[in-house]
């Protein structure tokens, strides 16, 4: 099937679902897990380096 | 035949004209604050629940974590193990790459990090990524972390996490 640009091709509402409320809440066990693994990953001092000259780049070229 | 399920309203998020990936993906819901997004991955074994969520981890430069998986309906939690296999891979990655462009629109052009939560499940994300690399570089900058360093993202390297920037 070709794509489409911009188009939902699969509606949620297609499937019988009207409309979602989608909870706020930032403390489910699995995103702190997440946010924490992510933490000790970006501590490696070259990360951290390297994604200063990089936001630098970024922020020239803006 | 899925039953029908009736929720409360809430207006469907509708991608800013900033995007060019010309991906097929679910229709998806937003959070109030625009930093919890859920769709429905449909298959012919069933229908599954997606939510990603994005949780700030540092300043300079700020960086978004995005966290992804599977939510229980009733309890609401995550869960990255589960292997669904409901046959709409590149669907569902192209969902959360729309996340993230209606997260950007709110929250800035940021860096957004993403890993799996076992080595496994990164390496289907970085499967994942290759595939549709071309359609995804429209619209991002992909990095891929090893070790202490960040590398321009390549299909066939492994890589620990990526890292995404809008262009």
């Amino acid at each position: 099937m070709p794509a489409v640009k911009n188009t939902i091709t699969k509606t949620a509402s297609s499937h019988g679902i009207i409309s979602e409320t989608v909870k706020n809440h930032q403390n489910d066990p699995f995103v702190l897990k997440q946010a924490a693994a992510a933490k000790t990953l970006l501590n490696r001092p070259g990360v951290q380096e390297q994604l200063k000259e990089l936001s630098k780049k970024y922020e020239e070229k803006a | 035949m899925h039953e029908f399920i009736k929720f409360e309203t809430q207006p469907k998020y509708v991608i800013g004209d900033l995007v060019k990936m010309n991906l097929e993906r679910y229709e998806f819901f937003a959070s109030d604050n625009f930093r919890r997004y859920s769709f429905y991955s449909v298959g012919p074994k069933r229908r599954i629940k997606k939510t990603v969520v994005y949780s700030k981890v540092q300043e300079g430069p700020v960086i978004y974590n995005l966290a992804f998986g599977d939510e229980d309906i009733i309890t609401g939690e995550i869960d990255d193990k589960i292997v669904t296999d409901n046959e709409d891979r590149d669907i569902v990655l192209a969902t959360v790459a729309n996340t993230i462009n209606a997260f950007i629109d709110r929250y800035g052009n940021h860096f957004i990090f993403a890993k799996g939560s076992t080595p496994s499940r990164t390496r289907l994300y970085q499967i994942g990524i290759s595939r549709l690399i071309n359609e995804i570089s429209t619209d991002f900058d992909v990095f891929g972390v090893i070790g202490d360093k960040v590398y321009p993202f390549k299909t066939n390297f492994n890589y620990e996490a990526f890292l995404i920037k809008r262009k």
